[in-house]
């Protein structure tokens, strides 16, 4: 069978509650990531629930043996087919009769259904709160379980459960649960949470990072991914989730990781990281030293936020700005490109005092280039977010013949990003120090700007050498 | 304007034309026809009460099945069923994709699709027939259908795709006017 027809089954099962949880996931995963597949269920359920119909209802096989007498020349057969005919025709008054009654009976169910439903029915209460928003910034969704969904989130809201999703390379979003364990997601990731007795939390994609208090005995909280189930009892730790890969740094405890590719485990201590793949070795390793420069790789990483466009003969892979309706302005389209500096894989990436930061790309005409950056602190929790632009003062970017421009973002002009100013009492005035998490270059001149982004390097200052 | 009584008939009668449309859906949910059919009746009770909150002007296909989600959910909480996480994100990957491409049924559509369905099942075997009640109608899984047809499981499983491709094909073919 071709991959369509096995998803085809696999959607016909599933309306049936055949699915075992990890096929449920893939039929997620998916559907999430598929149009045609999206469609393909849509119609499999419409087809199926068509086909049950009409054999339920038993209309065919009637149907099937009066075409069959109707279609009969033998004679005996017509005489033998006459007769079914009869049989049927009576059958079928007392059925009508039957269903008269039944008709009649239905409908005083009917009504005392409703009188049920209006007079006893208990309303539906609200879940009770597991946790409550301590901190948040940029475009944020949460999706209750009633499928309910909210952008407009205020800290100190307290929430029963969910999924929330950050919609931009400048989303974070930070979570207290009722025993002060806090957990925290940024940039374009996605957390399903739940507790009920144990906490369980999803990271579809994305980075999530963690302080945890210690859990009640055999109710360690779990951090599903796509390819690891990690078990934590207590500790700080933070978690990068892709698709096919698990990054996990633990900075205080222990977190107990699962590849579930080969239910291998490996307990990673305090101070080491480690990374879950189909295809390496499951080992903790020491956190290695840090570096203070960095080069994005479009060629083969294709950012969080944006439109990734492949190397060709005569240009380079880039990422193309796409709009960005901030929440906290709806009337303003940014067009923003985002990129995650990639922690996990590589050794952390600090930014020290007087970098700078290069910003190349295209333009289709001259624009201010607005330039931010997102930093964590050594263990993993969210420390800020800066922009290094001038804002209103910011030049205008100057083109070559080709529209490539080259910007540089000096470390010593990068300011607390409006997005955060007030919590800028508790978080990082400055950048100089703190592990780098992201950037992201946008415009703001009310129409595209054609803005794609070839590079973002980190230069130290000069003289600063790779630790 | 309408008076709330010829209202009410309305948003009825284009609520009740969904009803496969919300049984399919309902099913994605559930993952069983019986449930399904229990929350599509008991959506349909609640479009009964509630018809005058239908917005004119907006999707009936999609009221509908907001209402049909929460009837899941309420069914889901008298069965003190607990969804799993998966089970949640799952619900709500399915709900984004009937929003995006499931649409409101025409009446001559379901009708004439519905005859060629019937005409085209007259046409499969005796023993696919059989094959197909224990599916659709028994609710009867591979290895269940294989006792009761004498079929090894993946006899089951080929002959439930051969002949469900088969009765497609056909009602396809006969909506397009070929038949």
């Amino acid at each position: 069978m071709s991959t369509n027809d096995d998803w085809q089954e696999l959607v016909e099962r599933h309306l049936r509650g055949e699915l075992t949880e990890s096929e449920m996931e893939q039929v997620a995963e998916r559907l999430d990531s598929d149009p045609v597949a999206r469609q393909t269920f849509v119609e499999e359920a419409l087809w199926d629930s068509r086909v049950a119909e009409v054999l339920r209802d038993g209309n065919t096989h009637e149907t099937s043996e009066l075409l069959t007498a109707k279609t009969s020349t033998d004679f005996d057969q017509q005489k033998s087919a006459n007769t079914t005919l009869r049989f049927l025709l009576a059958g079928a008054v007392a059925v009508i009769v039957v269903l008269c009654l039944g008709l009649y009976q239905q409908q005083a169910q009917a009504e005392r259904r409703i009188a049920r439903i209006e007079a006893n029915a208990p309303e539906v209460k609200p879940k009770p709160s597991i946790a409550k928003i301590i901190g948040l910034s940029g475009s944020l969704i949460w999706t209750g379980d009633r499928g309910e969904i909210q952008r407009e989130l205020e800290v100190g809201t307290e929430l029963p459960g969910g999924t929330i999703e950050g919609v931009a390379p400048d989303s974070w979003f930070e979570l207290q649960f009722n025993d002060d364990s806090t957990v925290m997601i940024s940039g374009t990731s996605i957390l399903t949470f739940a507790d009920a007795g144990q906490k369980v939390l999803r990271l579809k994609e994305g980075s999530l990072s963690a302080s945890v208090v210690s859990q009640p005995a055999g109710k360690p909280m779990l951090v599903h991914t796509h390819t690891a189930l990690l078990q934590v009892l207590g500790t700080q730790f933070d978690v990068k989730a892709g698709l096919t890969s698990t990054a996990l740094n633990v900075s205080e405890g222990k977190v107990r990781v699962k590849r579930l590719s080969d239910n291998g485990e490996v307990d990673v201590p305090a101070k080491h990281r480690l990374i879950a793949e189909a295809d390496n070795e499951l080992i903790a390793v020491n956190v290695p030293d840090s570096v203070s420069s960095w080069k994005s790789e479009l060629h083969h990483k294709r950012g969080s936020y944006g439109k990734w466009q492949p190397a060709t003969d005569n240009k380079p892979a880039s990422l193309k700005a796409i709009p960005l309706i901030p929440p906290q302005a709806p009337h303003v389209t940014l067009y923003l490109a985002g990129l995650p500096v990639d922690r996990s894989n590589d050794a952390p990436v600090v930014v020290q005092p007087d970098s700078r930061f290069v910003v190349r790309g295209r333009l289709r005409s001259e624009a201010r280039v607005h330039f931010g950056i997102r930093v964590s602190n050594p263990n993993g929790e969210f420390a800020g977010m800066f922009r290094g632009d001038l804002h209103d003062r910011q030049p205008l970017a100057k083109l070559k013949d080709d529209g490539d421009f080259e910007e540089v973002y000096d470390l010593r002009d990068f300011t607390v990003d409006p997005a955060v100013i007030d919590r800028k009492d508790e978080l990082s005035s400055k950048p100089d120090g703190l592990i780098l998490n992201g950037v992201w270059a946008f415009t703001h001149t009310g129409r595209p700007s054609g803005l794609e982004v070839t590079e973002v390097e980190l230069i130290p200052p000069d003289g600063a050498l790779l630790k | 304007m309408d008076s709330p009584d010829q209202k009410r008939d309305r948003v009825l009668k284009a609520a009740l034309a969904c009803r496969v449309e919300l049984m399919a859906y309902a099913r994605s949910l559930t993952g069983s026809y019986s449930s399904a059919d229990d929350v599509v009746q008991e959506a349909m009770l609640v479009v009964t009460r509630k018809y005058d909150q239908f917005e004119e002007g907006t999707s009936m296909i999609a009221w509908c099945r907001s209402i049909v989600r929460i009837e899941v959910l309420r069914s889901r909480q008298r069965q003190q069923r607990d969804d799993s996480l998966v089970r949640r994100l799952l619900d709500d990957s399915i709900g984004a994709a009937f929003d995006e491409y499931q649409t409101a049924p025409q009446s001559d559509d379901s009708e004439s699709w519905r005859e060629a369905l019937e005409r085209c099942l007259q046409r499969v075997s005796e023993n696919g027939r059989r094959v197909l009640d224990a599916r659709f109608v028994d609710d009867l899984g591979y290895p269940q259908i294989g006792e009761r047809v004498g079929m090894s499981l993946e006899a089951v499983r080929k002959s439930l795709f051969r002949v469900k491709k088969q009765v497609r094909a056909c009602v396809e073919s006969s909506m397009r006017g070929d038949q």
